[in-house]
């Protein structure tokens, strides 16, 4: 028998056949071959691809701006806010997987909302900072520099959270909010990264405290931890099954530089989300306050597109979808995706089938460039 | 039983009975279904042992201890700085939190002072009716 051909069920089915020996062993030959190929595609990984100025810096802060190939056709812009536990580039990862590069294509005014890495010395920037502050500065000088009263906003995540804070503080300046697996709700306990937040277990004020900042080691390894055997040892199976194949080492290695590139997060930030948010639950329930400023979610009236992700392990559908029920709007709708968290900015099949229509929605609220 | 060993004797019990519940055609195809019956298995009993009280109790315990740990070695590295000419972390922080409050007044007068600007202005009449000052923007470090 070929040993390239499948090999039949031998009397055990786990039992080794000398066919199937010699076909593996061919197998891992020819895979040790590819090695270099291997090296040279992680060598090689580019993130970030849509071509960039930064138009604008604060402190740490990076205001990138992409470059339009061909007219402006919308007129309000649309800037993407990142959570603040990795970096921003997952928006923009690759050409064909670019969430950023859509709307750009797309003729809308694009920029993203770089927070930078925060140093020791920023422990002490809070939600007020970041919000009344960087967000604030950052939409105030949008406005300016394209001469609108209004802009879109698309948050992923954290920076989903952090977006339907800042348009309940500042609804008179967002014209649409996009929110992207972005938590809201922390009443259901039953999440894992809920559980292992809970007060009981988890002292982030003498985490804080000790470390400054939330050090990016603890995030990573928490976020690794939530799914060890997917994210330690399947995803080295898969590796090695398609290691020869190039489109899948090229994402890969994009993956992987990105999920590896973890960022501490600023102290008080860390301390508050965490402690008014996701332990005091205090968004949804209309209790949190932001510089003595109550963040009433009834003041956003502006059209609403929610975005959750069926198989979010990190922000599941519970905590996301509540918001369309808390806010003021009359025009919000949900997109309930078949993804996980990730997989809804940068998998194949968002690319195709959730983006163009989110394109569309926002398209048709705003208003075209005459 | 207690709590480990149950995870054991559960994930053992998932796995052999996601190996004798594969079928396929090839012993590739079988080996692949068993892997993955292996990895969903064990996947499981990971999550439920992660939600677990002996697991949230570990877990609780032992970010106290690496708290205190560093804690610890921070107080040295402080009291070694302190007797050294050298300017230490907490004095840098200190000049931070200065700056900040510095910051903070400054931002405050500043607005008290636009509001009064802005009440002689209606009051002279020098602004425009309707037209109204742009509000500052709160700023880092408030």
């Amino acid at each position: 028998m070929s040993a390239t051909q499948a090999s039949p069920m031998p009397f055990l089915p786990w039992m080794m056949t000398p066919a199937l020996m010699q076909k593996q062993w061919e197998e891992v030959s020819r895979k040790l071959a590819h090695l270099p190929k291997v090296a040279e595609t992680a060598r090689k990984v580019r993130v970030g691809v849509t071509p960039a100025d930064v138009i604008f810096r604060k402190e740490k802060l990076n205001l990138l701006h992409y470059t339009i190939n061909g007219e402006v056709k919308f007129d309000t812009p649309l800037i993407f806010v990142f959570a603040l536990v990795n970096r921003p580039y997952i928006l923009d990862l690759k050409p064909d997987k670019s969430v950023v590069g859509h709307f750009v294509h797309g003729g809308f005014d694009t920029y993203k909302l770089d927070w930078g890495v925060p140093s020791r010395t920023d422990r002490f920037l809070g939600m007020n900072d970041y919000i009344n502050g960087y967000m604030d500065e950052v939409v105030d000088f949008v406005r300016e520099r394209t001469g609108r009263d209004k802009v879109s906003i698309l948050g992923y995540c954290m920076g989903g959270s952090m977006s339907a804070m800042y348009t309940a503080l500042h609804p008179e300046k967002v014209k649409n909010l996009i929110l992207l697996a972005a938590p809201v709700d922390w009443s259901d306990r039953n999440n894992l990264l809920a559980r292992w937040c809970d007060s009981s277990v988890f002292d982030v004020d003498a985490l804080i405290d000790a470390y400054g900042n939330a050090p990016a080691h603890l995030l990573q390894g928490s976020f690794l931890l939530l799914r060890p055997v997917a994210n330690l040892v399947e995803k080295y199976f898969m590796f090695y099954e398609n290691m020869e194949n190039e489109k899948f080492l090229e994402d890969f290695f994009a993956m992987e530089t990105w999920l590896n590139d973890n960022i501490p997060v600023a102290g008080e930030m860390f301390r508050e989300f965490v402690k008014y948010c996701m332990q005091e639950n205090r968004l949804i329930e209309g209790r949190l306050r932001i510089d003595g400023e109550l963040v009433d979610l009834k003041n956003i009236t502006c059209p609403i597109l929610n975005l959750v992700a069926d198989h979010d392990h990190l922000v599941p559908c519970g905590q996301s979808l509540p918001f369309n029920d808390a806010v003021g709007s009359t025009d919000r709708k949900s997109i309930n995706f078949k993804a996980g968290h990730i997989g809804l900015a940068v998998g194949s099949r968002a690319q195709r089938e959730l983006w163009p229509v989110v394109c569309e929605w926002l398209a048709e609220r705003s208003k075209a460039t005459d | 039983m207690d709590p480990f060993t149950q995870l054991w004797t559960e994930m053992l019990g998932r796995m052999s009975q996601a190996g004798m519940q594969a079928q396929a055609a090839t012993q590739e195809e079988m080996g692949k279904h068993v892997r993955q019956a292996f990895f969903d298995a064990w996947a499981k009993s990971c999550e439920d042992f992660m939600r677990s009280d002996v697991f949230l109790e570990g877990m609780r315990k032992s970010m106290e201890g690496a708290l205190a740990f560093k804690q610890q070695m921070d107080e040295m590295v402080r009291k070694a700085m302190g007797e050294s000419p050298l300017p230490s972390r907490d004095d840098t922080e200190s000049i931070i939190m200065a700056v900040r409050r510095l910051e903070e007044r400054v931002l405050d007068r500043l607005e008290e002072l636009s509001e009064r600007v802005e009440a002689l202005e209606d009051h002279v009449g020098a602004r425009p009716a309707g037209q109204k000052a742009k509000p500052r923007s709160k700023g880092v470090g408030r």
